[in-house]
């Protein structure tokens, strides 16, 4: 009985992340058997969106800080994994300004495995340097903050030509992700994100979400755990990034700025911003719903009406917001298969009628 | 009196003359207060009298402007909320007990990590007391979707889970029926006797008030007006006026 | 004759200096105001509901495109047509994307009003392409006129005169209408303003139609001097107004209009003196400069502190 119970309770801790990962491998089978090759950069794309929505969750689902800063991570990951994998002999003939203290890099030619774990690292260590500020604010100041941090890193990115070529693209970055590797960093990115969500800190910091003056009477140190959050999170956008870089390869500081914030953004509140399953489902959903769009954009419209898939998209988010403002999981990680019947899909303030769409829409 | 006098002073939560201002405005005005392990003591007052702004001033949520805290002997005056906790002193909130979307265990387990226990400890620990307290059925429901009654305990179970020497409760029993006062004035006094920890509780509940509290303080207008045994503070001129002014209070004098 | 030609050179470019310094000096306090003119827009939306209207930029290149439209027509139609527009777009903003959204979060209320902006973006994109669209002004409104012997455009003037005359007029209208003392004391406290019977739905539609006007405004002054409308056009003016009201104080209509103004003046300035890519760095100590304000004076640096309880 006491070995079942114990059993049980492992299976329960392995459930979110197993149905993830088992959603993750259905679509990447999908992928590579069964959908035509046209598709594999839509899946190559959506593996990679995992990470960084992933990213954006692990700091603003756990701490319920909503961060339009979290792509400049992004930039920085893309362009210093680039700038470390670049054969040597392209890099001396593009990089002829570039400053002293960086000059080394022109000499480096590193694996992308260890380049975007390196780049991961950097992105972490720049959200340390600037966690001072960020942490101490909630809310829509903290908000804007973020909105300045992306606004900065951009200027600097376009500006900063020496190093990033600016409004021009990047040249001979290697294309070095698969849709395989895609793949396993989107898995791992989940186990991270349900880790830390499971952990002592990651409690810590969803009990500051929920009431910021209650979670400090039991002794929370909240800037604290926000900053832990944070430089995590920033470590899966350096990541996720990079992956990003290798993909597309030719890419510039504009791709890292408003328009990737609001896919990122969009995909996470949709799919429901406080739980690692509504990170997926919002990735997911919204890919699907992005094709759906551009088919119809490109192929009924015949490409009349430029835009119509972003349009239709910015409708959908605040439809959803007016709806279910908390995401299509409402929220809550997908509930172990018993539980479906418990009350703790409902909330007292949404009534629990809702809790049977909500077990609906997840499944 | 004497009761405060014979306990030694490690055993004790002590104010000062506390004072807080806001703009002004003199929330608390020079008060002071004696709160010993295992007991429960009182604190009443009409609404605007300082009570919670009093226990914010305890429990580090708002700077004194004048006066000391102390803990065991310690002046603890001035501490951030969560260096308090490790002096052992823990509190709770009026309307909102738990954290509503983390569930039942992971609410208790927060204390429990409060307390200093490792992740297996303070787990094991929660368990412990929501099976205590009879909540244990509940575990794994989200904080949100309890009935009122139970969420209040919930967040009690919560803060002792942190092992607190001192408790500060904030009106636990607001928004609560009958039964369901009757049933945590209950679990205020079991808390009180498994933990020997004191209790300090603000509540506009007279009979939960009444039912399990010790020793009884009034506050009015920022000021202590009366101190003693439920009776005495029942029946005390000062109190009565607090609560219905000196007009009501010569009226019900005269009506006796 | 040798010795006189280099003197009367120096001279001539002396004049010329002058004549850039007080038509920069027109320019940066005539743009400061414009600025100014937004950033109360912000401001009195941010206080009225916690709306930190990112969509306003889109008001902007709405009137934009509408004076494109109407670039031949008669100045008098073109003024009140692209006014009523803007000012039409803004209530159905209100309408239609943030009053089911009354009761949200603010975190919600921001992401909304990004979907919007970026939503309108895009139905620019779609309905007249990413190409930007010349709206050359009037011949006669970029005209120098003579002032005391020195020539300023007209435009500049009019700007001037216009925003200046807004802000006084708006100023007056919050203070001295039963409406603006309800907008007013709404900004201060919106559920107690409710309590007295300030009827919600009626004060933000004034808010959003009064900013509304006012964008019409600054879409008629802007796009006049830049020449051209794109989808993007809103972005720039609404960033820099945005990082001015903030230093100032989004909480505080006074505190957001001065740094509006402010933040506006030295924009405009920076970019006439100085080269572009020096200038975009400013950007970035602008961007530092937010975080620090949010951190550090929460409230804006012109604006009274916050007197409440923590």
């Amino acid at each position: 009985m006491a070995t079942a119970s114990r059993l049980e309770n492992l299976a329960r801790q392995l459930w979110v992340p197993a149905v993830l990962w088992v959603l993750l491998l259905i679509v990447y089978f999908l992928a590579q058997f069964v959908l035509s090759a046209q598709y594999t950069g839509i899946v190559l794309n959506l593996f990679i969106t995992t990470v960084l929505v992933l990213g954006l969750q692990v700091f603003s689902g756990n701490s319920g800080i909503l961060s339009f800063g979290h792509i400049a991570f992004a930039a920085l990951g893309a362009y210093l994994s680039a700038l470390l994998t670049i054969p040597v002999g392209i890099k001396r003939t593009t990089f002829l300004e570039m400053p002293g203290f960086l000059k080394w890099i022109l000499d480096v030619e590193m694996g992308t495995l260890s380049s975007t774990l390196v780049s991961g690292l950097f992105a972490a260590v720049v959200a340390l340097i600037v966690a001072t500020p960020i942490v101490r604010l909630r809310g829509v100041p903290a908000g804007i903050a973020t909105l300045a941090l992306l606004v900065i890193v951009f200027t600097f990115n376009i500006q900063t030509t020496s190093i990033t070529r600016g409004t021009s693209t990047m040249i001979g970055v290697p294309a070095t992700t698969t849709i395989s590797s895609a793949f396993l960093w989107a898995l791992v990115a989940v186990v991270v994100a349900f880790a830390y969500q499971a952990s002592r800190r990651g409690m810590r910091l969803r009990a500051s979400r929920e009431n910021e003056a209650a979670a400090r009477s039991v002794g929370v140190n909240v800037p604290f755990e926000r900053g832990v959050g944070w430089v995590l999170s920033a470590f899966l956008m350096g990541v996720g990034g990079a992956l990003y870089g290798h993909y597309i390869i030719a890419f510039s500081a504009g791709e890292f700025y408003f328009a990737a914030t609001f896919n990122i953004v969009l995909m996470l509140v949709i799919g429901g911003l406080t739980s690692v399953s509504g990170a997926v489902v919002g990735v997911i959903f919204i890919t699907v719903v992005k094709e759906i769009l551009r088919n119809i954009e490109n192929g009924a419209l015949d490409g009349r009406y430029p835009g119509l898939t972003e349009l239709v998209l910015a409708a959908i988010l605040i439809f959803v917001l007016v709806k279910r403002p908390r995401g299509l999981t409402a929220g809550h990680e997908i509930p172990w298969p018993r539980d479906w019947a418990m009350p703790r899909w409902a909330s007292r303030r949404r009534g629990a009628a809702a809790a049977d769409n909500q077990v609906a829409d997840v499944t | 009196m004497s009761a405060v006098a014979d306990t030694p002073e490690a055993e004790r939560l002590e104010a000062r003359g506390v004072q807080v201002h806001f703009a002004g405005v003199r929330a608390v005005d020079g008060v002071d207060l004696t709160l010993e392990k295992g007991h429960i003591l009182g604190v009443i007052g009409p609404n605007g009298a300082g009570k919670s702004t009093f226990m914010n001033a305890l429990s580090g949520f708002v700077r004194l402007t004048a006066g000391t805290v102390s803990l065991g002997g310690e002046d603890v005056s001035g501490h951030s909320p969560q260096r308090m906790v490790k002096h052992g002193l823990v509190r709770t909130f009026q309307e909102v007990a738990t954290f509503p979307d983390l569930t039942v265990l992971e609410n208790v387990e927060l204390g429990a990590l409060g307390a200093g226990l490792s992740r297996r400890k303070a787990r094991a620990r929660a368990l412990e007391l929501l099976g205590d307290m009879r909540l244990d059925h509940l575990s794994r429901l989200y904080a949100s979707s309890l009935p009122h009654g139970e969420e209040r305990r919930v967040g009690i179970a919560r803060a002792v889970a942190v092992a607190p020497r001192f408790l500060l409760l904030d009106e636990p029993a607001a928004g609560l029926n009958d039964a369901e006062s009757d049933e945590l004035a209950q679990t205020i006094i079991r808390v009180r006797e498994d933990m020997g920890c004191g209790v300090l509780l603000v509540e506009h509940d007279m009979r939960v008030i009444f039912g399990v509290c010790e020793r009884i303080q009034v506050l009015d207008y920022g000021k202590s007006v009366a101190y003693g045994l439920p009776e005495e503070v029942r029946t005390d001129r000062k109190v009565i006026e607090a609560y219905l002014g000196k007009h009501g209070a010569d009226e019900l004098v005269d009506a006796d | 004759m040798a010795s006189r030609r280099p003197t009367s050179d120096s001279e001539s470019r002396q004049e010329h200096t002058i004549q850039d310094v007080i038509q920069t000096a027109v320019d940066s306090i005539s743009y400061g105001a414009l600025y100014a003119l937004m950033a109360l827009s912000l401001a009195l939306l941010f206080s009225v509901m916690g709306l930190m209207n990112f969509a306003y930029g889109e008001l902007i290149m709405v009137g934009g495109y509408t004076m494109f439209i109407l670039r031949d027509d008669s100045w008098v139609l073109l003024l009140v047509i692209t006014i009523v527009v803007v000012t039409v777009i803004s209530v159905l903003m209100e309408r239609i994307a943030f009053r089911p959204l009354r009761d949200a979060s603010p975190n919600t209320l921001l992401v909304a009003s990004f979907a919007v902006s970026y939503g309108l973006q895009q139905l620019a994109y779609m309905t007249v392409g990413p190409i930007p669209k010349g709206v050359s002004p009037y011949p006669w409104l970029v005209e120098s006129l003579d002032i005391l012997g020195i020539s300023v455009s007209r435009l500049s003037i009019i700007t001037f005169v216009v925003t200046i005359a807004l802000l006084i007029a708006v100023t007056a209208g919050l203070n001295r209408t039963m409406l603006g003392i309800q907008l007013r004391a709404s900004t201060e406290d919106f559920d107690m303003a409710r309590l007295v019977g300030v009827r919600a739905n009626r004060v933000i539609v004034a808010a959003f139609a009064i900013t509304g006007v006012l964008a019409g405004v600054v879409a008629l002054c802007y796009v006049s001097r830049s020449g051209s409308v794109s989808p993007t056009l809103g972005q720039g003016p609404l960033l820099v107004a945005f990082v001015g009201g903030v230093i100032g104080g989004l909480g505080s209509l006074t505190g957001a209009t001065i740094g509006g103004f402010l933040l506006g003046a030295a924009v405009t300035a920076l970019q006439a003196t100085l080269p572009t890519d020096l200038s975009s760095y400013t950007t970035l100590f602008a961007f530092s400069a937010v975080i620090a304000i949010l951190v550090l004076r929460p409230s804006g640096l012109f604006a009274r502190r916050a007197v409440r309880e923590a």
